[in-house]
């Protein structure tokens, strides 16, 4: 832990367990954290909010769908090594010569 | 009801975030809640807005002796829940169905927005629970506030009360379709939400392994606009996940535009008016251990957008969603881990994607529900599995009320 000056290794789930019920964090703090961008993020913000003031988190709203950008989506969608990573995720016997035609159960 | 409940001690909130949340553990555990300071620095639109008061009146509706008290600006709000009488007779509901009217200032909402924290509530109520949602603000598609569409709820949310013990006579109706209005225009959907399982306390969850998905189904919907805009979303979706699942199937569904009747001025009596038009695209991925992951797109009200581009990132958000992996996606995770810690006096356990756990709304969630006397939640990682295992004790009270009366 010394060795790590004291900053917490991103993606532990012990750390998200510790923080979770922190109140003096926020709840967006905490998801910051927890993946690890602390320090480089905030100097960005920064200067995007001395340009364009950002969005004000007190007025956001709830949402079920969060918002993406289709086109960095697209991009990583089209990534064979991605696709052959999210294989693993579907059933198998992945057979092209099946056809467009699903059949319906 | 009973004087012993009705001074509690209030649970305080603050800020208008997780408004329905609050209000549902609030409904469920029976404790008064207090939310102060509700969008109070805001110099346009300060205080309870038009939906969450419609969702205050159907919580009014469904319960019996409930009482909200709002200050005069709405920053505040103070809430003390009664029991879930459902759709009683005699208590608002008439024939056994309550008539929920959304108003044309609610519009910018989906009707998910109150169906899904409805649907929570349901399985505690003391009576069936039948609703019709309808009127000028009832929007059955999907939202650009980020609203899911009313298929993607019944295809993918109600599936899931099925691991809770809860599942006959679920059924949600979609009567007339409507997409989301541009701003001042009118929507005039038609919804109905019949839920009559209601049990005691919902069992208790185990449920580690998300498995493969299997297949992927989902509802193209084209309202007062030509079909071919289905045939050319489902065609671009397809395009885009044929790559990983053969199993594919997409239903189109056309209709016409909604109509309402008329109050302008010089319109004569009796004349309609027509809803607002659009298309969109709801998919549900099926998990081989019946775990739902969903992506809803829709055009937006300004429209412009082709729709090839619609169908292309409803897929590739449902790519997202399935990546995040874990039991539970976003949009159901909240549904689960309430049920989870509205059920007996046992761990249930319950495999998340890192992501979905991550996230502020469910650290907001695990939060509330140790407000209202819940336990904290256990978090342990199973790495081979890549997902976090979260461990949830019910309390063992079902609802409050109803073991009052």
């Amino acid at each position: 832990a010394k060795r790590m000056h004291g900053r917490d290794k991103p993606f532990r789930i012990a750390t998200l367990s510790r923080l979770m019920y922190d109140m003096s964090i926020t709840p967006a703090d905490v998801v910051k954290r927890f993946n690890g961008v602390k320090e480089v993020e905030e100097e960005e913000d920064e200067d995007a909010e001395f340009f364009n003031k950002g969005v004000d988190p007190t007025t956001l709203e709830d949402r079920y769908i969060p918002t993406y950008d289709y086109t960095a989506l697209e991009d990583k969608w089209e990534d064979d090594e991605v696709i052959e990573s999210m294989k693993s995720r579907f059933i198998g016997g992945h057979t092209a010569d099946q056809g467009d035609d699903a059949d319906g159960d | 009801m009973t004087d012993s409940t009705t001074r509690q001690q209030l649970l305080r909130f603050e800020g208008h975030r997780h408004l329905t949340t609050r209000l549902i553990l609030s409904t469920l555990t029976g404790r008064p809640i207090r939310i102060s300071q509700i969008r109070s620095s805001s110099t346009t639109t300060p205080g309870l807005q038009p939906h969450e008061v419609s969702f205050l009146r159907l919580l009014d509706s469904v319960t019996n002796g409930s009482q909200i008290e709002f200050s005069m600006t709405g920053t505040t709000l103070v809430y003390r829940p009664g029991l879930i009488t459902g759709s009683a007779e005699g208590l608002g509901a008439a024939g056994g169905v309550i008539r929920h009217e959304i108003h044309k200032e609610c519009a910018g909402r989906g009707v998910s927005w109150w169906l899904i924290p409805l649907c929570l509530l349901a399985p505690f109520s003391k009576s069936k629970m039948n609703v019709i949602f309808h009127g000028e603000g009832c929007v059955t598609g999907a939202t650009p506030s980020g609203d899911v569409s009313v298929d993607t709820v019944r295809t993918a949310l109600l599936p899931l009360y099925k691991n809770f013990g809860i599942e006959r006579d679920i059924e949600l109706r979609i009567l007339k379709r409507s997409c989301a209005p541009g701003s001042g225009k009118s929507a005039g959907g038609e919804v109905q939400l019949v839920f009559n399982h209601q049990v005691r306390l919902p069992k208790t969850l185990h449920l580690l392994n998300p498995g493969r998905v299997k297949r992927i189904r989902g509802v193209a919907y084209a309202v007062g606009v030509s079909g071919g805009n289905n045939a050319r979303m489902i065609e671009a979706a397809r395009g885009v996940l044929n790559k990983f699942v053969p199993d594919t199937y997409v239903f189109s569904d056309v209709s016409s535009a909604p109509l309402m009747p008329s109050y302008e001025k010089g319109a004569p009596a009796g004349a309609k008016k027509k809803g607002a038009v659009g298309f969109g695209l709801s998919l549900v991925a099926e998990s081989s251990t019946n775990c739902f992951y969903s992506a809803d797109m829709a055009s937006p009200p300004s429209g412009g957008v082709p729709p090839e581009e619609i169908g292309k990132q409803a897929a590739l958000q449902l790519l997202e969603v399935i990546e995040k992996g874990g039991c539970a996606e976003p949009i159901s995770a909240e549904t689960m881990l309430v049920l989870m810690a509205m059920g007996s006096e046992d761990v249930g356990r319950l495999g998340m994607g890192r992501d979905v756990i991550a996230n502020e709304e469910v650290i907001q969630l695990g939060r509330d529900l140790r407000e209202f006397g819940g336990a904290g939640w256990g978090l342990v990682d199973i790495e081979e599995k890549g997902i976090v295992k979260v461990s949830v004790v019910g309390r063992g009270v079902g609802n409050v009320g109803r073991k009052m009366a």
